[in-house]
């Protein structure tokens, strides 16, 4: 008899029995974007101009991040369904005796589960194509993109599950296993990181999608999900590489399949050696859930310099982690409370990876908080948010004022009676970032919110670090290089809001906007205008004199960039003129 | 039919199997006796080609069982504990075997429906347990297996059901050559149906014998001395020895001419001597664990 890949009628059967699933997750999609998609689209012949496509693409947009969190849930319940024999005992031998090939007792499931979910989104996709004919605002390009997406993160997300059900006898370890796939990695590095930049005077370690890639859902969303029409390239890119991982995934899955035993169903572990690699990694998740409480407790605070108290609370609490979270991973993989003792060693190896991490960064082991780039690696410093620096003696200016912030380093409070929240809830008047050579970034961040008295030496280098920076930040290679971003956008695609003043306030019209810009550039090149709030007009604009009467405050938008402006006769004389012009008024 | 060769198989520290030798004849009805733990549910999962030995060899009709389609095709594994679909009734478990066994024949499932009387249309879960096992034979008859492997089959079945299915079990045997192969701790019902029977202890063969040569290698002897002293034959194998007032009974490995030709030459003659045949149940208790088990 030739083994067959596939046995084609057990797959239906399977497909069959679980109909209720299938059809809950179609009408999921019919009640979550078919219906609207069809109360929306009459309407939308009613929706003036540009906005139609806007909001229709805010909608996809929705839709595609509810896709992602849609199929995450019900990849892992149909693997929970279809694997049936690999968590039930009885299951197993009766498949096991049965005249089909291991490799066919994996791939027929498998097939049947993915299958049953794309044939839905398969369905769903028709019908959306109807819609669209009857409503052209109802794009082919974005429902196409809505199935490419959808059946994308079907397969990352259910060869995700496929590999969770196949490390474990149980449906309950196959649900923490996939919840530690997709939340633990990502987790676990925020919470340290966040740790860090606590313990870490000045220093902001990025928090970005560069960890993403620890979970398929979280990289999913970071790398693949669109932010905006029609999708780019990259994301593409992207998908089609986790579509091959998640094959690959999956292949691995079937290799297992057929060196497993089939006895270990209602075991929770399919691969019992793996069982001190599962147990650490759950103690970890534990322990980033306690790190995740001690952040947010008012003990410490996520900005400022820790005070050497609320570092040893942060280790207690920690350390607490460490044991609840060893013992409650013994618990969990052994299904026991009775052999609790196993859990000691984990607990005791956590706990000292915390202590270790924390008296790490308490004592700046690797050189973090300490780190100045050298000037000739780097290739631009970014000051208050947006302000570029590219001239080497620019760079150079800034890196001998971080040497000398680090050499002061952080000003205990002197004063009595001021609480303890005020001490470190100052915010960071002195940002830098450097963008270095090799595409790398390094950010630091400042404060001094220390009352001193004014005699005292330390208030006046505090004053001469502050008026330093002010003086880079305010530069006119940094002014206009804020203003580089308004100013080189696409005509019409600047927005210009008057948020206060005497006159009408509102949105200015797109070619008043873009004559605006440049009327406002104009004053950024030649009479030292400033982008930025009244704190940075102080700063830059009147430093040592009494400072000028905003008459209007307006604020720029392009895309992802904004910035409010500050406009007064002495600095910005054409913008003012600009205005006047199209509200045929005088300013005061 | 089956050849089992030096089978070994461990899980983690545990030895299920330590180097199992086995022959079951085409057409035997062969019981597989042994205490808890002996690793009979083992050996005949590696039979029904659910299991890899790790080593050894496990044959039926000169291939091997694993992963091998078409000699698992031929068999049918009733285990102590039938699987069935959540909300399944007894048809929908009928459909599921007709996909998985190609040789699943819907004619006879419904011809033997009357020896069970028993409606398609039940759940599974309102059966008991021996409704349960009585669908586990419906279901491996309508199959027409060349070899049908039983794991604690009777365990739940009425005398009257269990005369039922093993008549069905017997024709079947004798109208299509069919080998049977089951393990069972009810001796007595086996001593009925086999005619070929192996012991296993500790994951080994301890003997396997066809019944009737294995029954004539055991005897039980009472015998009684004038002076009440028990005197024994030198070269009798004497395996258990039991003493109520005069008369001692004795159970001794080989035949009964053997113990009769013994007791014969002894001096002083004993002044009573008879011998009885043993029962299986008799010949398990005493090899297993000898005079730990028969008190």
């Amino acid at each position: 008899m030739p083994a067959k890949l596939i046995n084609g009628k057990l797959m239906a059967h399977t497909m069959k029995r679980y109909w209720p699933l299938w059809t809950a997750f179609f009408a999921a999609w019919a009640l979550g974007l078919l219906m609207p998609l069809m109360l929306l689209a009459p309407q939308a012949s009613y929706i003036a101009g540009a906005n139609v496509a806007q909001t229709m693409s805010i909608g996809w947009m929705f839709e595609y991040g509810a896709a992602l969190a849609g199929v995450t849930v019900v990849s892992l319940v149909a693997a929970l369904l279809v694997f049936e024999h690999l968590f039930n005992k009885r299951a197993a031998i009766f498949y096991g005796a049965a005249p089909v090939s291991r490799t066919s007792l994996f791939l027929t499931p498998f097939a049947a589960g993915l299958g049953a979910m794309v044939g839905v989104e398969l369905l769903v996709f028709v019908l959306l194509g109807l819609l669209s004919l009857a409503y052209p605002v109802i794009t082919l390009g974005e429902i196409a993109t809505w199935l490419e997406l959808t059946v994308g993160f079907t397969l990352v997300t259910y060869a995700t599950a496929v590999l969770c059900v196949s490390l474990s006898g149980t449906r309950a370890m196959a649900v923490i296993l996939y919840a530690l796939a997709m939340g633990l990695g990502p987790t676990l590095v925020a919470v340290l990181v966040s740790i860090a930049n606590t313990l870490f005077w000045g220093a902001t370690l990025p928090l970005d999608t560069a960890f993403a890639w620890l979970s398929p859902v979280a990289g999913l969303a970071a790398y693949v999900l669109p932010t905006q029409m029609p999708m780019a390239s990259g994301c593409h890119l992207a998908l089609a590489g986790y579509a091959v991982v998640a094959l690959l995934v999956a292949f691995g899955c079937l290799k297992l399949h057929d060196v497993r035993n089939l006895e270990v169903a209602g075991s929770q572990l399919a691969v019992p050696k793996a069982a001190p690699v599962l147990k650490l990694l759950l103690a970890a998740f534990v322990v980033a859930i306690f790190g995740v409480v001690a952040l947010m407790s008012s003990v410490i605070s996520a900005q400022g310099q820790m005070g050497t108290a609320n570092v040893v609370v942060l280790t207690v609490i920690m350390v607490i982690g460490s044991v609840v979270g060893g013992f409650f991973a013994q618990g969990v993989v052994t299904r026991s409370t009775r052999s609790l003792r196993g859990g000691w060693k984990y607990a005791a190896v956590m706990s000292a990876l915390c202590v270790a991490f924390v008296a790490g960064c308490a004592f700046d082991v690797m050189g973090v908080q300490g780190y100045v780039p050298k000037a000739d690696q780097i290739e631009s410093v970014v000051l208050d948010g947006d302000a570029a620096l590219t001239s080497p003696d620019a760079v150079q200016q800034v890196t001998e004022l971080h040497e000398r912030i680090l050499m002061l380093g952080p000003v205990e409070q002197q004063v009595q009676g001021i609480a303890d929240e005020d001490l470190y809830s100052a915010p960071c008047d002195m940002t830098i970032t450097y963008k270095m050579k090799d595409g790398s970034t390094v950010s630091r961040c400042y404060g001094y919110n220390a009352v001193l008295p004014a005699n005292d030496p330390v208030a006046a280098e505090i004053e001469s670090l502050r008026k330093t920076y002010a003086k880079l930040a305010c530069s006119q290679e940094a002014r206009e290089s804020k203003m580089a971003p308004f100013l080189n956008a696409e005509r019409g695609t600047v927005t210009v809001y008057v948020s206060s003043n005497g006159i009408e306030g509102g949105l200015l019209d797109s070619k008043t906007s873009d004559t605006f810009v440049q009327a406002l550039a104009k004053d950024v090149r030649e009479h030292g205008a400033y982008l930025g709030g009244s704190y940075w007009q102080e700063q830059c604009v009147t430093p040592d004199s009494d400072s000028l009467t905003t008459l209007v405050e307006l604020n720029l938008f392009d895309g992802d960039k904004s910035s409010t402006v500050c406009l007064n006769p002495k600095t910005t004389p054409n913008a003012i003129s600009c205005l006047e012009s199209h509200f045929g008024t005088k300013l005061k | 039919m089956i050849e089992v060769k030096d089978v070994v198989k461990t899980f983690g520290s545990t030895r299920a199997l330590d180097g199992v030798t086995m022959t079951v004849p085409r057409g035997a009805v062969y019981g597989l006796v042994g205490p808890n733990g002996a690793g009979k549910t083992t050996l005949l999962e590696h039979i029904a080609g659910m299991q890899r030995p790790d080593g050894g060899q496990v044959l039926v009709d000169g291939a091997p069982v694993y992963e091998n389609l078409d000699t698992k095709a031929k068999i049918a594994f009733v285990p102590s504990d039938l699987f069935y679909l959540g909300q399944a009734r007894i048809r929908d478990m009928r459909d599921l075997h007709a996909i998985v066994y190609p040789t699943f024949d819907q004619a006879r499932f419904a011809a033997l429906s009357h020896l069970f009387d028993l409606d398609e249309n039940l759940p599974m879960r309102s059966l008991s347990k021996g409704m349960t096992k009585q669908v586990a034979f419906w279901l491996a008859l309508a199959q027409s297996p060349d070899l049908l492997l039983l794991d604690e089959p009777l365990d739940g079945l009425d005398p009257a059901t269990r005369r039922k299915v093993w008549g069905a079990v017997m024709d079947d045997v004798a109208e299509r050559g069919m080998t049977v192969l089951t393990s069972s701790h009810n001796l007595r019902e086996l001593t009925d149906v086999c005619d070929h029977v192996g012991m296993m202890e500790h994951g080994r063969m301890l003997l396997e014998h066809p019944l009737a040569e294995l029954q004539e290698g055991f005897v039980k002897v009472q015998v009684a001395f004038a002076d009440d002293q028990l005197i024994l034959p030198q070269d009798l194998n004497v395996l258990h020895t039991d003493q109520a007032g005069r008369l001692f009974t004795l159970v001794v490995r080989g035949s009964a001419e053997q113990a009769e030709a013994a007791f014969g030459q002894l001096t002083p003659a004993p002044t009573f001597v008879n011998i009885l045949p043993l029962t299986l149940e008799e010949i398990f208790i005493y090899e297993m664990g000898g005079d730990r088990n028969a008190r």
